[in-house]
């Protein structure tokens, strides 16, 4: 049903990043502000997630995928032990609409398997996202053993646990790219 | 038991959270398992509430017959698990103390919290699991399709070059049957233009002859002869009927040598060609179609531009394009077809001012089998052959831009030169 009207959104507004900005992502932090104040039950909150991970699945297969010949890759990850994956999720959708092809790990990955997947792949871009300030010691130190293993690998990260900045100490990340939202995504892809 | 001391005053407000806590269960029994009071949860755990406090005795495991044989030293008689609800339907399993004093039992239940956090942990990532493993089929399916794309592309490039092939043959031995007899045809025809003229040169020194020195019975028999046959009419339309015949010949050579050039069975590799009369060449399989439409077609053929390439498959490439151009005008319309040299590349631009393409349809036009075209009419092939001969096989590439009922325009972009 949700995909049906999902698929009903792009057939008025082809465009999936406004989906994904303005619906999912909405809705999503919606249902995070109603679990917070507890109007809702941990297990309406997976539910919401669950279906939106559902739905992103069934676009996936969907999504206008540009064939192109040089395919850049990239390899999408959380932060250890972070446990939220959807907006990676959108974002390795955007690099694939970008006609990027996109390796994505989601959540628990070790950082041994990370190291031996980048070798694998030789992605042009690895890309790390932060939900949770308390995990921010995690990024930083996982971006160092990525720095000193490939250091000519781009690094960008994102999510909202750097909106979070406030609640803990941020020290600057040296020649990482920090990209906030989608259309900001888009831009730096067709740019480079 | 210092804060019960320290703040009687909570007391209310303690008893009242933990009477509607959602995660401790706890009541008050007879001995035969009848409720004198509970909580919110016990009540909920045993499918009743608090005023009511029904049904009774619904401990499963340990039940209340269990519970009053159990012997202990103090006031604690059992700790353990604890099933409890309807059993045939709804029951908990939860970590509970069962105390005795006087005639009286108080069941104390409780969820186990920190199991139900790890398990809820655990399910939320075998979700993500599963969602993700989900993701991954589902690329894989597209990586799948595309292949299985590929493979029919090639397939009917395979088929159709396989028929390109046969045709190519079969011109090339047409071309080859028709050429002895032309030659000799063609040789004929010099020898029959030389002889007729000595014919009628010879005849006209007779009729000179007669009319000098005939009597006039002869003279008249002459002229008899004469305009029986039509002399005058026949010497006169000879001499054209020849040079007629020889210009048809001479187009037939033509046509064969275009036909041989178009197969170009013997040129399966790349050669370095004068691009202008090769496209010439290609020109005239679509002469008739667009003389028939009345098309104003315009091609300079005397430019001189050599590039390397497959001559028959560019031939082929070109070949498409204009027959989409020759269909996509009107009756009247324009074509312009034109060659260009730029930065070592060769741009050949074929224009149209005929319907267009819709901005849906340019994305699907060099996909297989994808054509506007009536059923039966074309095959939907043309251009991804094009598309494959330019890029694959001349490492070039195709620009395309239109406009509806404005035109079209194609550029095939190839290298000079192939590495
Ligand atoms: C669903 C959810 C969960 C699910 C996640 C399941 C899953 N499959 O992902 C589960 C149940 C696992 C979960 C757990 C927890 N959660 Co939670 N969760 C959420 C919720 C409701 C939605 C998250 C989401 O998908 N948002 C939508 C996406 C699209 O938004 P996004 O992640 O910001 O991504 C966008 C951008 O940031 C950007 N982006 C993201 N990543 C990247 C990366 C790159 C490279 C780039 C370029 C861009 C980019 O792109 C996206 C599109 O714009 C949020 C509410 C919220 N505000 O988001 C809380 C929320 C994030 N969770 C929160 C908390 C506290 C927790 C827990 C600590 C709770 C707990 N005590 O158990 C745990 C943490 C576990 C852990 N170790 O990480 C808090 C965080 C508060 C804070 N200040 O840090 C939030 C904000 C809820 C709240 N209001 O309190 N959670």
């Amino acid at each position: 049903m949700c995909a049906t009207i999902a698929k009903n959104y792009l057939v008025e507004n082809p465009s999936i990043k406004d989906l994904y900005e303005e619906v999912f992502k909405e809705a999503l932090y919606e249902v995070g502000r109603l679990w917070e104040a507890n109007k809702i039950t941990v297990a309406t909150e997976h539910l919401a997630t669950a279906i939106t991970e559902g739905i992103l699945n069934e676009l996936y297969g969907e999504l206008d995928i540009p064939e192109t010949k040089h395919q850049h890759k990239v390899v999408l990850a959380c932060a250890s032990n972070e446990a939220h994956q959807v907006g990676v999720k959108m974002v390795a959708d955007v690099f694939e609409m970008n006609g990027w092809e996109s390796y994505f790990l989601g959540t628990g990955i070790p950082m041994s398997e990370l190291v031996k997947f980048i070798q694998q792949t030789e992605p042009a871009v690895v890309a790390i996202s932060l939900s949770i300030f308390f995990n921010y010691r995690n990024l930083v130190e996982m971006i160092a053993v990525l720095k000193s293993e490939f250091p000519n690998l781009t690094i960008i990260v994102g999510g909202q646990g750097f909106l979070h900045q406030k609640e803990g100490s941020f020290e600057k990340l040296e020649n990482i790219k920090y990209i906030s939202n989608l259309y900001e995504l888009d831009t730096y892809l067709k740019s480079i | 038991m210092k804060i019960r001391k320290a703040n009687p005053e909570w007391d209310a407000l303690i008893n009242e959270m933990s009477m509607n806590s959602a995660s401790i269960a706890y009541g008050l029994f007879t001995p035969e398992g009848n409720l004198i009071f509970a909580n919110n949860t016990m009540c909920h755990y045993l499918g009743t509430n608090t005023t009511e406090l029904q049904p009774q005795n619904n401990l499963i495991n340990p039940n209340f017959e269990k519970i009053v044989t159990y012997k202990s030293n103090s006031e604690l008689v059992f700790e353990g698990l604890l099933t409890i609800g309807d059993y045939t339907n709804k029951h908990y399993v939860l970590n509970s103390k069962i105390f005795k004093r006087n005639n009286t039992y108080l069941v104390f239940a409780e969820a186990d919290v920190f199991h139900l956090f790890e398990e809820n942990g655990k399910m939320s990532s075998l979700n993500q699991e599963v969602n993700n493993l989900q993701r991954q089929l589902i690329k894989e399916k597209k990586t799948l399709q595309q292949t299985l794309n590929k493979l029919k592309e090639t397939q009917q490039l395979l088929i159709h070059s396989e028929k390109m092939n046969a045709l190519g043959q079969m011109i090339a031995g047409v071309a080859h049957e028709i050429n002895n007899p032309i030659a000799f045809v063609t040789n004929n025809l010099y020898e029959l233009e030389k002889y007729a003229q000595n014919f009628i040169t010879a005849y006209h020194s007779l009729e000179l002859e007669v009319e000098k020195n005939a009597s006039q019975e002869l003279k008249n028999s002459v002229q008899r002869i004469r305009e029986e046959n039509e002399i005058d009419y026949v010497t006169e339309d000879m001499t054209e009927i020849i040079s007629e015949s020889k210009m048809g010949v001479e187009r037939v050579k033509k046509i064969v040598e275009d036909l041989r050039k178009f197969s170009r069975l013997d040129e399966a590799e790349i050669k370095r060609i004068d691009l202008a009369s090769t496209i010439d060449s290609t020109l005239t399989i679509v002469k008739a179609e667009i003389a028939k439409k009345n098309i104003q077609f315009s091609f300079d053929s005397t430019q001189k531009m050599m590039v390397d390439c497959y001559p028959g498959q560019l031939n082929q490439a070109i070949l498409n394009v204009l027959v989409n151009a020759i269909q996509a005008v009107n009756d009247g319309g324009k074509i312009g077809l034109q060659i260009k040299e730029e930065d070592n590349q060769v741009m050949i631009i074929v224009e149209d001012n005929g319907i267009g393409i819709t901005k849906e349809n340019m994305s699907k036009i060099f996909d297989p089998f994808f054509t506007t075209k009536p059923v039966g009419s074309g095959t939907g092939l043309g251009l991804s052959i094009t598309d494959k001969i330019i890029n694959d096989l001349h490492k070039g590439k195709i620009e395309v831009a239109s406009e509806i009922d404005k035109g079209t325009i194609f550029k095939l972009i190839i290298p000079k030169e192939i590495k």
